[in-house]
């Protein structure tokens, strides 16, 4: 690096025969203290006037004159670092920049002399230390990355043992203590003063190198200094400003063409990664720092100019000490890797951490980074647009709390009602949207995406608990949430399958770790699994099972019974979230109810996890051979569950098998990756049959990655966002019912049939989850039943009349039946034009609620509200004497009193009590597992 | 080896997945029918009277019969809206008359019964002529209107009219003695919901001596009328389904010439053969003849026999028949009847009292009926008498009796009904609805 000489800086010469000297070889220093806000200047004097090399003068730099100092008296005042340079003149070669809460050695000014002189520096800092715990080291200059922000290397907290202790060049000191030649100073036109501390610093730095100059470190100035670590400092929205700031002033144009939209748009992710990590103002701060550089870009533009004047170097001399990236960025993956890691890798961890520049080469960020992408991109339709409404995919309820009412013992939403306990996915769904404030959509998006991660994410953990490598970690996720299995029951619109597998994984990942010595953590694990396990269960209740099978496999393998301790007793502690629902079961219904799936592969999409696992389990060693193994068992179990329709398998059990079928086959990939690892001694046959396990386990990969495009996380498209209609033409007291006929798999949820087998079933306005489950059938429904069957006959020209004593106000056809023709050929339903489906509106007024003197009563379920009066409301919900006040039941519905203004179904109290009981497990559990979290994650929250 | 018994486990169970067979469907959907299947005039509560004309020199009754006790209504469809007419309770085996309110010319109207079996029919008297006929309840998915006419100086209108709440679009195809006629503005005409649409079929059709229109439903459904005004007289009758049997027990009275339209809607020729039967149970086999496809047929009934006959037309497919007839002030028009019955309602005998009134009954049975009519009025009581109908014969008897308003006619038999009106020289004929098996 060469040094320019004077005159290339546009400075004054150095000798001036006019000019005292204080010694004709070393030179004079004359110390320039930055007032950056009022304050006692007592003790920076103090540590001026011991200075073992005297300096000649010293000023104090602030806005206004400061009161006299009685350390030393002398000090002089001046207004900026420009007016210091004029007054010295060539009377001092240097000047020693202070900041007031300095406090520097009585040798450490010597010492930046001496290093100047040695180093021919043009900018020398010091070392810094904590003025509290002096040992430790606040600063020794370092470098930036392209955006300014600063990388000492410095761990928090780390003591000086001299490692730093070598003249150094640096991309920036910091600005506490500097010593400058005061040339330069005279050319740069001192620090910034609008600008903070650090990023002060760092612009002088800057722009002295920009000039020819060199900034080096002195470490052994030691100087007492700030406390904080600097990353930490530099976070404030000030110093983000300033970063700008100097970027705007140091570098190229063809540089900040890419590098401030970069910045602009890392900022805003980081600003988003912190807000839900412990800053919740900081987008404000990013916004902020923007909004500031536009404020102040005139004198920006000043001070550019000013710089490129003195301008020798190009933008390389300022790379040539930066680290690559963002090291906020890295900052921040390395959390991210950590989360994915595990929360006893300590050692990986560390290692991360400690990582070189070059972090995104990372094997756990390229991961993150990938896996980031694989899930937006997955699921873009999503979060972008909206959840389809399709199958059993279907919006919230609208109030959580009323559905969570509902679903403790209440009345259910189902078709025209019934005292019979919702699914368990609809309780579980609503104490998720209570989370989110009630709001429905967002709830369910975000449940969705996230049980995508976690079913990825969980699977990572798994697969690396069972001591597979990063590919057959990473791998495996994708295969496990996308495999064809998913996609074929995820693709019929049982959305509860997705949202099961995100929570599978970890219960897996629990039983197969060993459990923490201590007891916090083991307590806090347990309750996490027990989460995931109820989480799971609650979607598909069937799969309560494979935790425990999969336990008894691992327990025979490992030949412990410890797993299936774990196993059980997460088993035992989830089982009571099923409750009130699974009061209402029975073993037969458990695994027959329902529609069945029927997974069916097509040849060549099985053909690769059959080659990946036969291949594997022959050729391969070790690990990978039993993960193989294991796998295949599993996927060989959901595959028969998923195809056991014609065996009396109903929707849950062919649900379960399709979920278990996808987490075997995940298992198949991910040891047929790490299969070659334990083959280094083997020979070229066997090591070639195990690589088509790994062709196939790519070929499995690329299926699950075809999955991404449709951007719905493999959901149908969407069937009835346009039956919105019902909400848009709702009458005051809210939307009434919608008799869906159609094709059965245009259908919400469960459906009923006619004799001719014509799929039907009612909905209360837009359908949402808790209407996706039927009850069982009862007086009202048999009534709706052979209403239809007089419809069908043909012979009943007022259909809306017919339908009104059900609260039926539209009939939705999704398909053409043997219902169509007859409404082509009626009295009362009038036809809506320009809709997706064939609807027709009743004329009759139709109302699932109203008083003897025709006014309509409002569904706000579980409840119907109105006018209180003398008289009473028929609601057109299936009888039950439960319905009052002074419920009496008149044909297949209920006449209540309108006395208090409400009708409400008491409810039954054992089951309010059991949802309450699996309630209070969930809270209980989810505090124990906060409280239980690892030591590293603790703080964060 | 260890690892080889799950694996082997596995394949197995891979095996016994893969070998459960694909069911068909899981949970199938029925087929959708392509068309709604006809019903027949049993239990049907919904009534059609698409024409009644009131006005300043016209007035109209409804008449409404039932077979039990229940509730009537009335409702005016017009212009896309619909206007409450009047409703009651009717006794059971009542016949109730009802003026049209209406008098604004012609209107149309539907009729509902709570529950069944229930007849309703028009009846108009005036300046214009005698004109009604029953109101219908079935919706074929094409009916067959025949008969009409657009000689110089009449005016015959085809009313389509769509009760339902649904836009209706039909195809009309029109055929006269000049065979197929072509029009554009027969095709894809839509009949708006609540309305009646109108041709005027002297002016698409000028000079036709017999003219026959086939309605096809594209969408929804309508209920065509024909409306043929002589100067003199007027004529109302209903379009009609198809069948491939037809019993007409009133062709002709004296002073009328009548002639059998028959008309074949589909591309196959159909092959027809009509047998008479007169009074005296003679049975005397008519013409024989084709129908050939889209077209009409025409047999004039004056070669066929004299004085008081009946006919039942057959043929190897389906077609339909109307007899149309002419007198010095008269025209009569009336669909046959595409089944027999035990019991039938006739509403409108004596539904306007300055008429005379006619029965009609043919027996086409091997063994003797004995038919027991009851004069209906609004209490539901009235007089009872009987007549003999031989096997193969036509039987008929006067019916004017100003206290009632229907009749209800049961048999030991099967049997077909009909009845004729008389007023001032004008006449109508009329049909009956079946309501046993």
């Amino acid at each position: 690096m060469l040094t320019l000489p004077l005159q290339n800086v546009g400075l004054m010469q150095t000798s001036d025969p006019s000019a005292p000297r204080r010694s004709s070889t070393l030179p004079h220093i004359a110390v320039v203290v930055s007032e950056r806000r009022s304050g006692d200047l007592t003790g920076v004097f103090m540590s001026i006037d011991a200075q073992v090399y005297e300096p000649i003068t010293v000023f104090v730099v602030s806005p206004e004159r400061p009161k006299a100092n009685v350390v030393i008296p002398e000090a002089r005042w001046a207004a900026s670092v420009s007016d210091v340079v004029a007054a010295v003149r060539s009377e001092a070669e240097f000047l020693w920049i202070l900041d007031p809460d300095a406090d520097p050695r009585p040798d450490a000014l010597s010492a930046l002399v001496e290093t100047a002189s040695r180093a021919d520096a043009s900018v020398v800092g010091s070392k810094l230390l904590n003025p509290a715990r002096p040992e430790e080291l606040v600063s020794v200059g370092g470098a930036t990355d392209v955006f300014g922000f600063p990388y000492s290397g410095l761990e928090e907290g780390e003591v000086d043992q001299e490692q730093y202790d070598v003249i150094r060049d640096v991309a920036y000191v910091e600005p506490a203590s500097m010593l400058v030649r005061r040339d330069l100073a005279a050319g740069l036109g001192g620090l910034d003063a609008k600008l903070p501390y650090l990023s002060a610093g760092l612009d002088f730095c800057q722009r002295a190198r920009l000039a020819g100059g060199r900034v080096v470190v002195a470490p052994t100035s030691e100087v007492k200094h700030g406390s904080a670590p600097e990353g930490s400092r530099a976070l404030t929205w000030r110093e983000q400003a300033g970063r700008i700031r100097s970027m705007l002033k140091a570098y190229s144009v063809l540089t900040l063409v890419w590098a401030l939209p970069s910045l602009a748009v890392i900022g805003l992710v980081l600003g988003v990664y912190r807000t839900f990590s412990g800053a919740p103002l900081a987008l404000v701060d990013w916004l902020r720092a923007w909004i500031w550089n536009v404020a102040h870009l005139p004198s920006t533009i000043a001070g550019r100019r000013r710089a490129r004047a003195t301008r020798a170097a190009g933008d390389q001399e300022l790379f040539r000490y930066q680290v690559r990236g963002s090291v906020e960025l890295r900052a921040v993956a390395s959390a991210v890797g950590a989360l994915l890691q595990g929360d006893t890798d300590d050692g990986e961890t560390a290692e991360l951490l400690d990582a070189a520049p070059g972090f995104w080469q990372q094997p756990a960020f390229l991961a993150a980074l990938f896996g980031t992408v694989f899930v937006a991109a997955f699921t873009r339709v999503i979060w972008s647009v909206a959840m389809p409404a399709t199958g059993f995919a279907l919006p919230l309820g609208e109030s959580a709390w009323n559905t969570l009412r509902a679903f403790a013992g209440g009345w259910h939403f189902g078709g025209l009602g019934s005292p019979q306990p919702m699914h368990p996915s609809i309780g579980a769904s609503a104490a998720v949207q209570l989370l989110f404030g009630g709001r429905s959509g967002l709830a369910a998006s975000v449940i969705t995406i996230v049980s995508v991660v976690a079913g990825a994410v969980g699977m990572t953990r798994f697969v690396r608990r069972l001591g597979l490598g990063l590919a057959a970690r990473y791998l495996s996720g994708p295969v496990f949430v996308a495999g064809i299995p998913m996609v074929a029951i995820v693709g019929a619109g049982y959305w509860p399958a997705l949202l099961a597998a995100g929570g599978l994984p970890w219960v897996l990942a629990m039983i197969v770790q060993p459990i923490p010595v201590e007891r916090r953590p083991r307590i806090g694990r347990l309750a996490r699994a027990t989460l995931a396990m109820a989480w799971t269960t609650m979607m598909i209740p069937v799969l309560i099972v494979v935790p425990l099978g999969f336990s008894m496999a691992w327990s025979l393998a490992t030949r412990s019974i410890r797993p299936l301790v774990r196993a059980v007793s997460v088993t035992l502690l989830a089982l009571p979230m099923l409750f009130p629902w699974l009061l209402a079961e029975t073993p037969a219904s458990l695994l027959s109810s329902g529609v069945p799936f029927h997974f069916d592969p097509a040849w060549w999409a099985l053909a690769p996890v059959v080659l990946a696992s036969v291949t594997v389990v022959l050729a391969g060693r070790g690990a990978p051979a039993r993960i193989a193994v294991i796998g295949s068992l599993l996927a060989s179990v959901g595959l028969l569950a998923s195809r056991a329709s014609d065996l009396g398998a109903g929707r849950d059990l062919t649900a379960a098998g399709s979920v278990m079928a996808s987490l075997g086959m995940a298992l198949v990939v991910a040891g047929a990756f790490d299969v070659l690892g334990p083959l280094d001694s083997v020979g070229t046959v066997r090591r070639s049959i195990a690589r088509l396990g790994i062709a196939g386990a790519v070929g499995v990969v690329l299926l699950a990655l075809s999955t991404v495009p449709s951007g719905r996380a493999m959901l149908p498209a969407d069937d009835f966002s346009s039956l919105v209609f019902a909400d848009s033409r709702a009458g005051t007291h809210g939307s009434d019912r919608l008799l869906l006929v159609g094709p059965s798999d245009r259908m919400p949820g469960e459906y009923r049939r006619l004799d001719d087998g014509t799929a039907y079933r009612l909905v209360g306005g837009f359908p949402t989850l808790p209407q996706a489950w039927l009850p069982d059938s009862r007086p009202g429904d048999d009534a709706l039943a052979a209403t239809l069957e007089g419809l069908a006959s043909g012979t009943e020209l007022r259909p809306g009349q017919e339908l009104a004593a059900f609260g039926v106000r539209w009939v939705v056809f999704t398909g053409e039946t043997t219902l169509t023709e007859v409404m082509t050929s009626q009295l009362d339903l009038r036809p809506l034009p320009q809709l997706v489906y064939q609807v027709f509106e009743s004329e009759v007024e139709s109302y699932r609620a109203v008083t003897d003197a025709g006014v309509a009563w409002s569904w706000v379920g579980p409840d119907y509200t109105g006018t209180a009066l003398s008289g009473s409301v028929r609601i057109a919900e299936n009888a039950d004497p439960r319905w009052g006040p002074g419920g009496v039941q008149t044909d297949w519905a209920n006449q209540v009193s309108t006395v208090e203004g409400v009708a409400h179904f008491v409810g039954v109290p054992m089951f309010r009590r059991l949802a309450q009981l699996a309630g209070l497990i969930a809270v209980v559990m989810l505090g124990l597992g906060l409280w239980g979290r690892p030591a590293r994650t603790r703080g964060r929250v | 080896m260890r690892r080889l018994a799950p694996f082997f486990v596995a394949g197995f169970m891979t095996l016994a997945a893969l070998s459960l067979s694909t069911p068909p469907d899981l949970d199938p959907d029925p087929g959708v029918p392509t068309t709604l299947a006809e019903e027949v005039q049993l239990v049907s509560r919904f009534f059609h009277c698409p024409w009644a004309l009131a006005n300043d020199h016209n007035d109209s009754s409804y008449v409404f019969m039932t077979g039990v006790e229940t509730q009537f209504s009335m409702t005016y469809l017009e212009n896309g809206s619909s206007d409450e007419g009047q409703s009651g309770a009717a006794l059971r085996g009542s016949a109730v008359s009802i003026d049209n309110t209406r008098v604004l010319g012609a209107s149309a109207a539907i009729v509902e019964f709570a529950d069944g079996p229930a007849a309703a029919a028009v009846v108009t008297i005036g300046d214009d002529g005698l004109a009604g006929d029953v109101c219908s309840s079935n919706l074929p998915a094409v009916w067959h209107v025949a008969g009409g006419s657009t000689r110089e100086g009449e005016t015959l209108t085809l009313r389509l009219f769509n009760p339902f709440a649904d836009d209706a679009r039909v195809n009309l195809s029109a055929v006269s003695e000049l065979g197929t006629e072509a029009n554009d503005s027969f095709q894809s005409v839509s009949v708006p919901a609540r309305s009646t649409r109108t041709f005027s079929l002297e002016v698409e059709l000028p000079g036709r001596e017999a003219l026959s229109v086939f309605v096809e439903h594209i969408e929804g459904s309508v209920i065509p009328v024909m409306v043929q005004s002589t100067g003199s007289d007027l004529a109302m009758w209903p379009g009609t389904r198809h069948s491939q049997v037809w019993e007409f027990p009133l062709v002709t009275e004296a002073g009328l010439e009548t002639e059998l339209v028959l008309t074949n809607y589909s591309p196959i020729e159909v092959t027809f053969s009509i047998e008479v039967f007169d009074e005296s149970a003679t049975v005397l086999i008519g013409e024989t003849g084709t129908i050939s496809g889209p077209g009409q047929t025409r047999v004039a009934l004056a070669d066929v026999a004299a004085e008081t006959y009946g006919l039942r037309i057959t043929a190897d497919g389906p077609f339909g028949a109307v007899v149309v007839g002419r007198g010095d002030r008269s025209v009569v028009a009336t669909v046959g009847s595409p089944t027999v019955s035990d019991v039938w309602l006739v509403p409108g005998p004596n539904a306007e009292s300055r008429a005379g009134y006619r029965m009609w009954f043919l027996n086409t049975g091997v063994d003797p009926v004995t038919v027991t009519y009851r004069k209906a009025n609004a209490t539901g009581s009235g007089d009872v008498a009987t007549i003999e109908v031989a096997a193969g014969a036509v039987a008929s008897v006067v019916v004017t009796d100003v206290a009632t308003t229907g009749i209800e006619a049961s048999g030991t038999g099967p049997f077909s009904a009909a009845w004729s009106a008389e007023f001032d020289g004008r006449r109508m004929f009329s049909g009956a609805v079946p309501i046993g098996e």
